[in-house]
């Protein structure tokens, strides 16, 4: 069953002096629970078309249905909460807040939810904590976390709200490779455990082969 | 979500921006609150005059035409009783010298002090309502009697006598004796209605000074009755002066009318003349446009400020953005933490403003009643705390931050609202 399903997308970047073509005419489906990696050189269009799957950008042509929900007639706020109920991000770069400590960060996605008493959330963060090996770090700001405790709160982030996809973008081009692959651990066991749909851009070989599926992107158009 | 926690964090790590805003801030509250806080002071409820909002003052009267050619000025007591007395509207009515000479005041063998005094009868400590030190105020019958008697204000009696219990002494006044009725705490210079270092009891003739038939000494204090509204006075007021402007007119005069009875917003502008109306709105718009000048031209800057530190966080506002946020949430966020910043500059400026007037006052509100020889603890005219810690400030300080926070933040947080959460992350990756 088609968790995520893109029919004809294209992307175009458009500036007064030049037209880019991000993605060509892009099909694709994906089943739910499935580990999905993508790759392709820098460039071929995998950030834009993790982004559009992630609903954080659209596309210029085509259909894009997540969850049997097609999402191309969904306004501004409607995104929003589609994104909050269903879709958890991981970044490169892990992208938490400085300024918040790392409990506050996880409880990001919970504080555009309504319904959710403080308690409630507090429970919710010192669950995943434990389960990501951070229980003791709840204080700590990201300024004093390793790279690899950083995208672990970056996954706790992505996981607390139980979205049924997790983007994952680079996860581990941060990391060294003991830290990248305590980080794909931890992806690998939300898809075994939980049965979350992962969809990761990588470009690490070894890694990728271990997903369920690869599929190949150059220059805008998916190869594989 | 802990968004204070957050600020404070901001806060420190964009330290100069943030003092920048809040210095930004402050300034421009200090400066309009200063502002403001002078002209409101101006009309504020003090002690004694604590219902300055229901009483009204009747004063001068401009004739032109006939023997008069165009005379204006104090009214004659006669003058004043006959367009003010026994009026519907009011409850009580007290009449007292309307300008005053200084006065030499001293004790047999003592110093002589240069003060103002004011002659005033029995309604006059009924409408206001001074402290008793000592002593108590002269009556009807005093009055009536034109008796010889002196209340004197605290420091008065002090710089006299030494102390305040002073009750049934006796002083000269430019070398007649009076006796002590009462001791009265200060009033401050700025209530120019009821401020006089002495007072003496007020009788038709001192009404009647100079004896220009319609054009003396007096003016007349209007309590309101309750419920009474200042156009039901007004009214009555105009009605009695077509009245004598038909006696006058048999003189071939014209008694020309100045939109009194006047409020004390209108006796402390001071705007007006004995012989032109008071244009209370003039000063009023004259004022506001300053005040938004002082409030538009920072927000403005801090704007800009808020740009730059909006700018810091747009990977925070694409992350937010990626995880749920609506855009207004964003706008509100962001709007809600410039409100925090605006508050600490607000409340800061607010103090300043107050240590300000409190202590530079004297740029403010010179006196020029003439206490240069032997000065008395009052020479210039010192707002008090309790003129200035008013819930009318607080409100209007509250109401300023807002303002600022509205034009500074706005723009900046709107734009931060609309950047695409794709766009906001990929800048910082």
């Amino acid at each position: 069953m088609a968790i995520i399903t893109l029919k004809d997308v294209n992307k175009v970047y458009r500036t007064k002096e030049v037209e880019t073509l991000a993605l060509e005419n892009v099909n694709l489906e994906i089943q739910k629970g499935e580990f999905v990696s993508i790759m392709g050189p820098s460039g071929c269009g995998k950030s834009t078309l993790l982004n559009i799957i992630g609903l954080l950008d659209v596309p210029s042509g085509g259909t894009v249905t997540i969850m049997d929900d097609a999402t191309g007639k969904m306004n501004d706020a409607q995104l929003s909460h589609f994104r909050n109920r269903n879709i958890g991000f991981v970044f490169q770069s892990f992208h938490l807040i400085p300024s918040l400590n790392v409990a506050d960060n996880v409880a990001l996605p919970l504080a555009y939810r309504d319904g959710i008493s403080s308690k409630e959330r507090h429970e919710k963060v010192a669950e995943v904590l434990t389960r990501l090996g951070l229980s003791h770090r709840m204080r700590h700001f990201p300024g004093q976390l390793s790279g690899g405790q950083c995208q672990r709160v970056a996954i706790a982030r992505a996981i607390i709200g139980d979205p049924q996809i997790v983007l994952a973008d680079e996860p581990t081009g941060n990391l060294d490779s003991k830290m990248g692959q305590e980080v794909m651990d931890i992806l690998h066991r939300l898809n075994k455990e939980d049965g979350r749909t992962i969809v990761m851009v990588t470009h690490n070989e070894s890694q990728a082969r271990m997903t369920d599926r690869i599929i190949r992107f150059f220059d805008g158009r998916q190869v594989e | 979500m802990n968004y204070l926690r957050q600020i404070i964090y901001e806060m420190r790590h964009q330290r100069m921006m943030t003092w920048v805003s809040i210095s930004g801030t402050a300034l421009s509250m200090f400066l309009v609150m200063a502002l403001f806080m002078t002209n409101q002071i101006m009309t504020v409820e003090v002690a004694p005059e604590s219902n300055r909002k229901s009483i009204y003052i009747g004063q001068n009267i401009h004739l032109t035409g006939g023997n008069w050619g165009d005379s204006s000025g104090a009214a004659h007591y006669e003058t004043i009783k006959q367009i003010y007395g026994n009026l519907k509207s009011v409850e009580t009515a007290s009449y007292m010298s309307q300008w005053a000479d200084n006065a030499d005041i001293n004790v047999k063998g003592g110093d002589t002090f240069t003060v103002l005094p004011k002659w005033v009868d029995w309604n006059f400590w009924k409408i206001y309502d001074f402290r008793f030190l000592d002593g108590k105020p002269f009556d009807e019958a005093d009055c009536n009697a034109g008796a010889k008697k002196i209340v004197l204000t605290r420091s008065l009696a002090r710089s006299l006598f030494g102390e305040e219990n002073v009750t049934g002494r006796e002083v000269l006044v430019d070398a007649m004796p009076y006796v002590v009725a009462g001791v009265v705490e200060d009033v401050s210079p700025l209530l120019n209605t009821t401020f006089a270092n002495f007072y003496l009891v007020f009788t038709p003739e001192i009404g009647n000074s100079g004896n220009y038939k319609y054009f003396g000494n007096t003016q007349v204090a209007l309590l309101m009755k309750a419920g009474v509204t200042f156009e039901e006075l007004q009214n009555e007021v105009k009605s009695r002066y077509a009245t004598m402007g038909n006696e006058v007119a048999k003189e071939g005069a014209e008694l020309v009318y100045h939109e009194q009875p006047y409020s004390a917003e209108i006796i402390s502008d001071g705007g007006y003349g004995s012989n032109n109306s008071p244009d209370v709105e003039s000063s009023r718009r004259g004022r506001l446009i300053i005040y938004a000048i002082l409030i538009l031209l920072p927000a403005i800057n801090l704007s800009s400020m808020t740009r730059s530190r909006l700018r810091h966080r747009v990977s925070e506002i694409g992350v937010r953005r990626a995880f749920g946020a609506k855009k207004s949430s964003i706008l509100g966020q962001m709007m809600g933490e410039n409100m925090i910043i605006t508050f600490i500059g607000g409340v800061i400026g607010l103090l300043l403003s107050v240590l300000f007037v409190l202590f530079a006052s004297n740029l403010f509100f010179q006196y020029s009643g003439g206490l240069s020889v032997n000065s008395l603890d009052i020479i210039n005219a010192k707002p008090t705390f309790g003129m200035l810690f008013t819930w009318e400030n607080f409100f209007v300080a509250f109401v300023l931050c807002l303002i600022l926070n509205i034009l500074s933040a706005t723009v900046p947080a709107w734009q931060a609202s609309r950047v695409e959460p794709a766009v906001a992350i990929a800048k910082v990756k």
